[in-house]
Formats: C-alpha cells, sequence, structure tokens
C-alpha cells in the first residue's frame, strides 16, 4: 500500500489484467507512445496514450497486445467489439469521451445490443476507456462530460471512479466484467493521490460509496466532483452542518438501495454533476428520489450543474461554468433553511 | 526536576499516524492514578481510551476537541501540585523543542516481507531483548489486530508477529496448505530461518488452532501458550459471524458480521469496516477466508485432551460476551490451565481490554521465566 496518482493506479490495473489474463489486449492511437515496430524498439517511459496511462504497457506485453491504431475512433470500436465477440477482453483507449460520437453505431447499435440480440449465445466484453470533464481549459470538444448519454442506453454499464484507490478496483472489475463498459476518467483526477494496495483487487459495479456520514444532508456526487463537494461538506461541517457524502461510482448499474437510504434518514438532497442539467444524470436521480421519497424530503431537492451551454474556453467563463465548492454550499445551505 | 509528565498522542500500532482527540475524561485539575482513563482518541481504526501512564494531577490540556495531532504530539502536562505554573510553562516548551529534534533522528517503524515456500510473508518484528514472543492473529485479521499491545510488549521482549498466508500482506494463495498443521509447519520454518526459537505463543482465536498445533508438533519450541479467545478447543466459531464475514460485500453487511466481534460497537468505526472491506476486496481473499472457514469447521477435537496433551505452562484470556466464541466453562478445563474471564469484554480482548490483555501476558510470561 503507498500513495499513487490515479494515473498509476489505472496502469497498475492494466498492467495486473495483462498479466492475469492474456485475452486482454488494449487498442487505441499512441497508447504505445506511437511506437508500431517491435517492443524492444520502443522508448523508455515516456510514452504511453496522451494522458499517459498506458505507460510502459508496450514494453512489458509487445505491440500484438498493445495495440497502435489509426485515428479512427470508429475502426477501434468496430475492431474491438468484433474482439470481444470472439472472446479476447479489448480495453479500446478514446482518449476523450467526445470523440466516442463518430462510433455510436458501435457502440450503441452493435456492443450494447448483441449479447441481447443473439439471445445471451454472444457476450461483449469491451471496455472503452475516456477522459472526462473541464477545468483545463481544452475548450468544448474535448471538456463534456457525456456519462448520461451512455447511462441512458441498456447494456452498457458505466463506471466514473472519483479517486485513486477506486480508479484501480472499478477499471479491475470493469476488465473482467462480460458486458460492455463505458469507464470515464476525469483529466482533473489524474494527478490525485491515495492510498492505492499494489495487489490486485475489483470493486463491485452497483456499489455506491459513503465517503462522509451525517444526518442533516445527502450530497450526492460523481467523478471529480465528488472531490469537490468533499470540500464543500467540511466548510459545511464548520456550520454545524453534517453532510453524508454518496458517490455512486457507477451510474448504470446504480446502487438505489444506498442512495435511498441516505436520503430517508437525512430527508434533505443536494445533487452534483458536472454534466449539462437537461435529460442529465442528475435529473435521473431527482426523478428517483421525487418518486420514492415524496412527501419525505424535508426541502425542495437542490442540483447543482454546470448550465446548458457548451463548456467555454475563455478561463474565466470555464470557471463560472463548473459547479464548485461556493455552488454546493449555497445549495446545502438553501435545503438547510427550510 | 521537579516530577512533571508529559501526555502525548499514543502510537497505537505500526499504521496510525495521528490521533484525533474526542474529548478528556478528566478535568484540569483533577488526579489521576496510572492506569486511568485519561480521553478519547480516534485513530482511522479505533477509537480507544488513552491510559494515564503516570499519576499526578493534570495540570494542562493542550490540544483541542475534535481535532487530529501526529502521534507523539504533547496533548497535557500531569504534575503534582508544588509544580508552578511557569514550571509546567518552561516543561511544555522544553518538551516541544526536544520534540522537533526526535522528530528528525526517528526512525519509521517497518514490516517486512519474508519470501518462503514461493510465498511471501508480511512480519513485523519490534524489540530486541533475550526472551522471544510471536504473535499469532486470527481469521481475517492480522498484524494489526496486536497494534496496541506488541510495541509495550516489545519494551521486555523481542516480538515477532506475522499476517498468516492469505491475510494482511502476506500472498492470498492458500495452495499447498490444507491444515492448521500445514501452516504450523510454515511458523516452524519462519522461526527457525531467524532463529527465533524458542518463544512464548501468544495466539487469538483461529491463531489458535495453528499455536496447538505447533505446540504439538514442536513442544520444545514452545516455552508457554497464551490462547485469547481461543478456536480449536471445543466450540466452532458462532456460523452467522463466519457466513456474514464470507459473504458481506457492502459496508452495511460487513458492519454487521464485525459488530459480533465488540461489545463496545464503538470501536466498529466506519474506517474499520472500510479497511476490511478493502481488504476483502483483494483478489484470492475470498477463496481464502472459505478455506479457513473450513479448517475451522474441521478442526474442534476435545479441548481438555487437546491441552492436557500439552506440558507448557496455557493461560487463556476470554471476553465474557465473546459472541464469535462462546467462552468455555473454566470447570471444563485441565488444572494446569488458566482462564481469565474479562467481563464485558466481546471476542477481541487484545483491543478492546488492550491494558488488562497485556498485564495478563506480562504476569504469566514473567512467573514462568522465573520458574
Amino acid at each position: 500500500m503507498s500513495l499513487k496518482s490515479y494515473r498509476q493506479a489505472l496502469n497498475e490495473a492494466l498492467r495486473h489484467e495483462m498479466r492475469r489474463d492474456e485475452r486482454v489486449i488494449l487498442a487505441g492511437i499512441d497508447i504505445g507512445a506511437g511506437h508500431t515496430s517491435a517492443a524492444e524498439d520502443a522508448p523508455g517511459d515516456g510514452g504511453g496514450g496522451v494522458l499517459g496511462v498506458t505507460s510502459g504497457l508496450i514494453q512489458e506485453f509487445g505491440i500484438a497486445r498493445v495495440i497502435e491504431t489509426p485515428i479512427s475512433e470508429s475502426a477501434i470500436i468496430g475492431m474491438c467489439t468484433g474482439a470481444a465477440c470472439t472472446g479476447l477482453r479489448p480495453v479500446a483507449d478514446l482518449m476523450f469521451v467526445d470523440f466516442l460520437g463518430v462510433c455510436f453505431d458501435q457502440i450503441f447499435n452493435q456492443a450494447a445490443k448483441l449479447r441481447y440480440m443473439f439471445g445471451g449465445k454472444v457476450k461483449v466484453p469491451l471496455v472503452i476507456r475516456a477522459s472526462i470533464g473541464a477545468g483545463m481549459n481544452a475548450a468544448a470538444q474535448h471538456s463534456q462530460m457525456l456519462h448520461a448519454l451512455f447511462t441512458h442506453i441498456p447494456g452498457l454499464k458505466v463506471a466514473m471512479p472519483s479517486g485513486a484507490y477506486d480508479a484501480k478496483g472499478l477499471l479491475i472489475q470493469a476488465i473482467r466484467d462480460d458486458d460492455p463498459v463505458i469507464f470515464l476518467e476525469h483529466k482533473g483526477l489524474y494527478e490525485m493521490r491515495e492510498d492505492v494496495p499494489d495487489e490486485p483487487y475489483s470493486i463491485p459495479f452497483g456499489e455506491a460509496n459513503v465517503l462522509l456520514d451525517g444526518d442533516d444532508v445527502t450530497v450526492l456526487a460523481t467523478s471529480k466532483m465528488v472531490q469537490v463537494a468533499k470540500l464543500a461538506a467540511e466548510t459545511a461541517r464548520s456550520e454545524g452542518i453534517e453532510v453524508e457524502l454518496v458517490d455512486p461510482r457507477t451510474t448504470s448499474p446504480l446502487d438505489e438501495e444506498t442512495i435511498m437510504d441516505s436520503v430517508s434518514r437525512t430527508r434533505r438532497v443536494v445533487i452534483v454533476d458536472e454534466g449539462n442539467p437537461r435529460c442529465g444524470f442528475a435529473a435521473d436521480l431527482a426523478a428517483m428520489i421525487a418518486i420514492r421519497a415524496h412527501g419525505l424530503l424535508r426541502a425542495p431537492l437542490q442540483l447543482v450543474t454546470a448550465p446548458h451551454t457548451p463548456v467555454p474556453f475563455s478561463p474565466t467563463l470555464e470557471k463560472a461554468y463548473l459547479p464548485n465548492e461556493g455552488k454546493i454550499c449555497a445549495a446545502i445551505r438553501q435545503v438547510m433553511a427550510v | 526536576m521537579k516530577n512533571i509528565f508529559p501526555i502525548v498522542v499514543p502510537k497505537w500500532g505500526l499504521e496510525m499516524e495521528e490521533g484525533r482527540l474526542n474529548g478528556w475524561l478528566v478535568e484540569e485539575g483533577g488526579r489521576v492514578a496510572k492506569g486511568d482513563e485519561l480521553a478519547e482518541i480516534e485513530t482511522s481504526k479505533v477509537t480507544n481510551r488513552l491510559e494515564s501512564p503516570y499519576s499526578g494531577i493534570l495540570r494542562k490540556k493542550l490540544a483541542a476537541i475534535d481535532r487530529s495531532y501526529p502521534c507523539g504530539t504533547l496533548i497535557g502536562v500531569l504534575a503534582e501540585p508544588e509544580v508552578t505554573e511557569s514550571e509546567i510553562d518552561a516543561f511544555v516548551s522544553d518538551y516541544r523543542t526536544a520534540a522537533v529534534q526526535r522528530d528528525e533522528s526517528a526512525t519509521e517503524v517497518r514490516s517486512e516481507v519474508l519470501e518462503i515456500k514461493g510465498r511471501t510473508l508480511r512480519l513485523l518484528q519490534l524489540g530486541e531483548h533475550p526472551t522471544r514472543l510471536l504473535l499469532i492473529h486470527g481469521f481475517g485479521s492480522g498484524i494489526d489486530t496486536w497494534s496496541a499491545i506488541q510495541d509495550r510488549l516489545a519494551q521486555q521482549y523481542s516480538t515477532l508477529a506475522l499476517d498468516l498466508p492469505g491475510h494482511g500482506g502476506s500472498s492470498k494463495d492458500l495452495a499447498g496448505i490444507d491444515s492448521f498443521a500445514d501452516l504450523a509447519a510454515l511458523l516452524q520454518e519462519v522461526v527457525q530461518s531467524r532463529d527465533y526459537a524458542p518463544m512464548h505463543i501468544v495466539a487469538h482465536s483461529m491463531g489458535v488452532s495453528v499455536a496447538l498445533a505447533l505446540a504439538a508438533r514442536a513442544p520444545d519450541l514452545v516455552k508457554t501458550l497464551t490462547l485469547i479467545s481461543p478456536a480449536g478447543l471445543g466450540s466452532t466459531p458462532n456460523p452467522a459471524f463466519m457466513q456474514c464475514l464470507i459473504g458481506a460485500n457492502s459496508r452495511k453487511e460487513l458492519g454487521v458480521a464485525l459488530k459480533m466481534l465488540f461489545a463496545d460497537q464503538g470501536y466498529v468505526t466506519r474506517e474499520f469496516v472500510d479497511a476490511m472491506l478493502k481488504y476483502k476486496r483483494l483478489d484470492g481473499v475470498g477463496t481464502a477466508l472459505q478455506k479457513y472457514a473450513s479448517l475451522l469447521q474441521s478442526d474442534s477435537s476435545n479441548h481438555a485432551d487437546r491441552l492436557r496433551g500439552l506440558s507448557m505452562p496455557i493461560q487463556l484470556i476470554w471476553g465474557a460476551q465473546d459472541e464469535v466464541i462462546r467462552p468455555v466453562e473454566a470447570e471444563s478445563l485441565p488444572a494446569n490451565v488458566g482462564l481469565a474471564l474479562f467481563d464485558s469484554i466481546g471476542h477481541v480482548p487484545q483491543v478492546e481490554a488492550s491494558s488488562r490483555t497485556l498485564n495478563r501476558i506480562l504476569e504469566f510470561i514473567g512467573q514462568s521465566d522465573r520458574s
């Protein structure tokens, strides 16, 4: 056990699974630092995709298992879906979730549906890794969340680790899962460090994490917003408000039980989501709570989300666009004021 | 120098780096005797009562409630009434200056990893003394279970704690281990490779099955046996506990199992449950725990016979409220075996009644060494 970054934790997960199971392969653009020659010729530790997650893997596992692809996302996903159907366990690296738009047919109509359409005779053990989130001044085409789109599709599982420990355990679980998993890594978390065991471990899907116990208000948050909400909870605590912070970890499947347990105890809810609000994940949680806890809530629930606009490039506007500690604290005070 | 004593945040184990002061149990100006409870300190694993290491009057509280401080931080001062305020202030200032220097020269206590027979075992050796002590933990536990007493035992003895295969930082694969005798053989190899025997053994719960197998196999290596909440002496562990611990995958389910371990359920903090959950998620742990459970099921020969067959001094320590392995009747024990039954204590006296457990062990080993 030692302090490891989110990036290192993800790298370890890939390494463990590739060592354990030779059916696990990787495919993506630049994941071996651009080297398509024999592994011996690959450079030291410099590579590993634009985000460095696959660093060192081509050296250990070679070009047959760490596949450098042309710049064609639909080809990557098409190839990986086919490979998964034939018994491999591919992990496709799509770099930015924004690029998944060009492979919606492969994802929505093929990967997500094949098991269902063939009456269970085929499995699609595919993982699609992609980075999400704003805050890096990467502009509107490289900063979206899009988790709600994938959560909407039956047949896909969606994991959104909010820390380094969860990142490793959830990625291992994703690779071992027999269904297609959209694995969303927040760009603003790659450097965050946590105690992460050296050994392999898996965190089951559909098991929410209760990060803080509190009786006054339930704050639901995913991905990087969990870290932001944690800061807000500390501020609230100094004002005498005890926050229960719940991270669903996977938006599909969703651990409704843990969420509803918490909500029915605190009876006050703030939902934080970096995604856009219309038909979003926050709205989805709000609907579930409104239906199942109607009459129980002591205050109207509050949503803290990005506005319904593209992510602005201007640093000032991007800052204004993102949910932050202050907005979450204001929402907490709002539900406490009733 | 008049008698002024520092009260510091204790270090209850290897991984404890800081403690949170939940509250004082004595007012400023109140008198305490050595061993009285002074304050409640919360660590990432347990909440425990800090017992006063000295006698005197609590003259000064130096720490705020609900704040965390690194281990070793001065949080209070004990002194007799004749000591003046200015003397106490001088003491505090000197102590803090010295503490900074101590910090710089401190060496960290670290566990080590031993490779043996194709597996890795995590060990923690503390203290260097002629008399040796081996600590064997129970089901699903690890060297941390001794954290409240190992460093205090290490002031008088060489102490060696290890994680059994499948536990803690040891490898999780149990291939080749099909009985407690196999585990005893492994431990024998460990202690002999380190020239560590003969030794006293302190074992807890399932560790007792291992200790008894080791004592039966190599009686010359074992000077005394302290058996805490012992398995392998007739009554099998509560099946509800075993099933719940093995089957639990969520914090909620696991909390139910872990609460059966303690009489005072305040010991089951969210950090303790989280640590257990993280352990259970490691590859191989589920299979290992299943295998241990089946070994425990088949290991329940007649306890009196088993103890009577051993010639070394033996003491049992048991919590009267142990819901995991119910205490046996003292009358059913052979005459050579002493039983210390702690009222209002559950399955883990080395955590829940650490001072009493420690004193029992010190007295017992002290007596046997003298005779």
